[in-house]
């Protein structure tokens, strides 16, 4: 995954993120866009 | 599994990553046709990198081209590609950095330093000149010592403002941090060394700072101020040391590798109370920081205010097209008018009391008479309720964590670059920048996305391009026009406190010769061999 540095993020832990982005819920509070 | 925090879980996959990289093959550096340092050939560079895998183990060089794209990545134009990194080398300690530099000097391998490569305006880690290879110090991230009675910090150039927040709430310290306005991702190092400013009374980074440790080109090892005195127990409580004062040097420079910082954190206050103002007018700039200069130099407004036009204020958090879909520039009417349906006005300034709620109590009325008199609404959290720019800006002035404003760069497709002049606290001056600004972009139709940071006695006008990163003609156009806004505003004697890796010799001419002869004599002593990030600040 070349778009993140391994210094900042490591493939397992982006695809841990990647997990929980996809089966969390919406934050109703969040108010970016 | 919603009920696990972002942080836990990527936490949980740290330990499975460390095996991982173990058993990765590397990449051989001369796979294919790549960028190379601008003094080393294809098998002087390979010799070199095979150097640096033997300091930092194979899995902390970055040398083919897959694992050198994360480096080259930035928000800025660069429609030359001069700004390409050849590689990336990350040490975990100080000793790793001198038998780095021990190495570089040795090859005349360039290096550019970053701490976290979050320089989301200037350049994120992208170097001053293509070829150069990156410096990269995020793994060391230890936060060394929070004196909790001094209220002091030392940590390395890794360590991030997050990092920093989660220790004092888990050791439940009295204190706030002082946060720029991507803080979760910043390092504190790093912004302090690019002068960066936040919200708070200790808005001022640098002010605040107080001692570093900096491992020279030749790789020695220097403490600042009273970390020199063995046996100091004042390293982070006095800054002037004895002598000649030199942690300045060490800012915005490229004259060694900072791997410790000291700064003071802010005690927390008893009573904190924001207020936003509201003027509805682009021709009331030289009004309110005519109000609000008297009250700054006073201190009895005490933090770094922030006076944000109202185009950048809806880039946080709309998308240009819901306001206007013509290219040329969003007209003031436009912007008013969608401005004022979320409650803002055309200029917003965000400022905050602090202290006990006696003390505010007797200082609101004399705030509330001044901005009043310069034609403002004055409201605070009553008027304004959940409103999320006044939210927004109350977290900031708490030293609270946020990345909502990373939406500016979603306004027109992906592009920024900032340009900061410094502006005097008087209201005529003010008036003439913003005017020239809006002249200047109008004509490559770009939105005026502006912020003032209001400090004592000036202001980092803060101007936000923003542009279409992969349109390659409105990132040409985006480079032209930051070239021509820093020429123009030069012209009238007006120069930026920062600038980004595109134009820092640009910049620097404006400062003149002597400026420049001072910097380079500094530069060549230190660093006879220019390893270290050249062209920082345009010193080669």
């Amino acid at each position: 995954m070349p778009a993140f540095r391994p210094t900042e993020i490591t493939d397992a832990e982006l695809k841990s993120l990647a997990q929980w982005l996809q089966e969390s819920k919406a934050d109703p509070k969040e108010t970016g866009k | 599994m919603s009920r696990l925090s972002r942080r836990e879980i990527i936490g949980s996959g740290a330990a499975s990553a460390a095996a991982l990289a173990a058993t990765q093959a590397v990449a051989s550096p001369l796979d294919r046709d790549r960028i190379l340092p601008v003094h080393l050939d294809k098998s002087r560079f390979a010799a070199a990198v095979a150097a640096l895998r033997s300091i930092v183990g194979a899995e902390w060089v970055f040398a083919d081209p897959d694992s050198t794209l994360p480096y080259r990545k930035c928000f800025t134009p660069d429609p030359r590609g001069e700004h390409i990194p050849s590689g990336a080398v990350a040490p975990a300690s100080v000793e790793e950095v001198q038998a780095i530099l021990k190495l570089a000097n040795e090859y005349k391998l360039p290096l550019w330093t970053v701490s976290t490569g979050k320089n989301m305006g200037y350049g994120c880690a992208t170097p001053a000149s293509t070829g150069q290879m990156i410096l990269d110090l995020k793994r060391m991230n230890n936060i060394i010592e929070v004196d909790p009675i001094l209220g002091t910090a030392l940590v390395e150039p890794g360590v991030t403002y997050q990092d920093l927040h989660d220790y004092l709430e888990a050791n439940n310290l009295p204190f706030w941090l002082d946060v720029p306005t991507v803080g979760p991702i910043v390092s504190p190092l790093g912004n302090t060394l690019d002068r960066g400013v936040g919200y708070t009374a200790y808005g001022d980074h640098f002010f605040v700072q107080c001692g570093m440790e900096v491992v020279l080109a030749d790789g020695t090892l220097v403490r600042t101020g009273m970390g020199s005195v063995p046996k100091s127990t004042t390293w982070q409580a006095f800054k002037w040391g004895y002598g000649p004062y030199l942690d300045g040097i060490f800012t915005q420079s490229n004259f060694g590798v900072v791997t410790k910082l000291g700064f003071w954190l802010m005690p927390k206050p008893p009573a904190f109370k924001p207020f936003m103002v509201r003027h509805n007018q682009m021709e009331d700039v030289g009004k309110i920081v005519d109000a609000m200069r008297p009250l700054r130099m006073s201190n009895l407004i005490p933090n770094c205010v922030l006076m944000m036009g109202a185009a950048y204020q809806l880039a946080m958090f709309h998308r240009r097209e819901e306001i206007w879909t013509e290219p040329t520039q969003a007209p003031d009417d436009v912007i008013r008018a969608f401005a004022n349906k979320q409650g803002l006005g055309m200029w917003n300034t965000y400022f905050a009391l602090y202290g006990t709620e006696d003390i505010i109590a007797a200082i609101e009325p004399i705030v509330r008479q001044a901005f009043v008199a310069s034609g403002g609404e004055v409201l605070t959290e009553r008027e304004m309720g959940d409103n999320k720019w006044f939210h927004h800006h109350k977290n900031l002035m708490s030293g609270q964590l946020t990345l909502e404003e990373k939406g500016i760069m979603r306004w027109r497709g992906g592009g920024m670059i900032a340009f900061a002049p410094v502006a005097p606290a008087k209201g005529s001056e003010t008036h003439g920048q913003t005017a020239l600004a809006k002249q200047m972009l109008a004509k490559y139709n770009f939105d005026y996305s502006v912020a003032y940071a209001i400090g004592g006695r000036e202001l980092h006008h803060i101007i936000f391009l923003l542009y279409d990163k992969g349109n390659p003609e409105e990132e040409k156009k985006a480079d032209t026009c930051i070239c021509e806004l820093i020429r123009s505003f030069g012209e009238r004697g007006w120069a930026s406190y920062r600038t980004g890796v595109s134009t820092m010799d640009l910049v620097a001419q404006q400062y003149g010769e002597s400026n420049r002869q001072l910097n380079a004599r500094l530069k060549h002593a230190l660093d006879p061999n220019h390893i270290l990030s050249p062209g920082k600040s345009g010193i080669a």
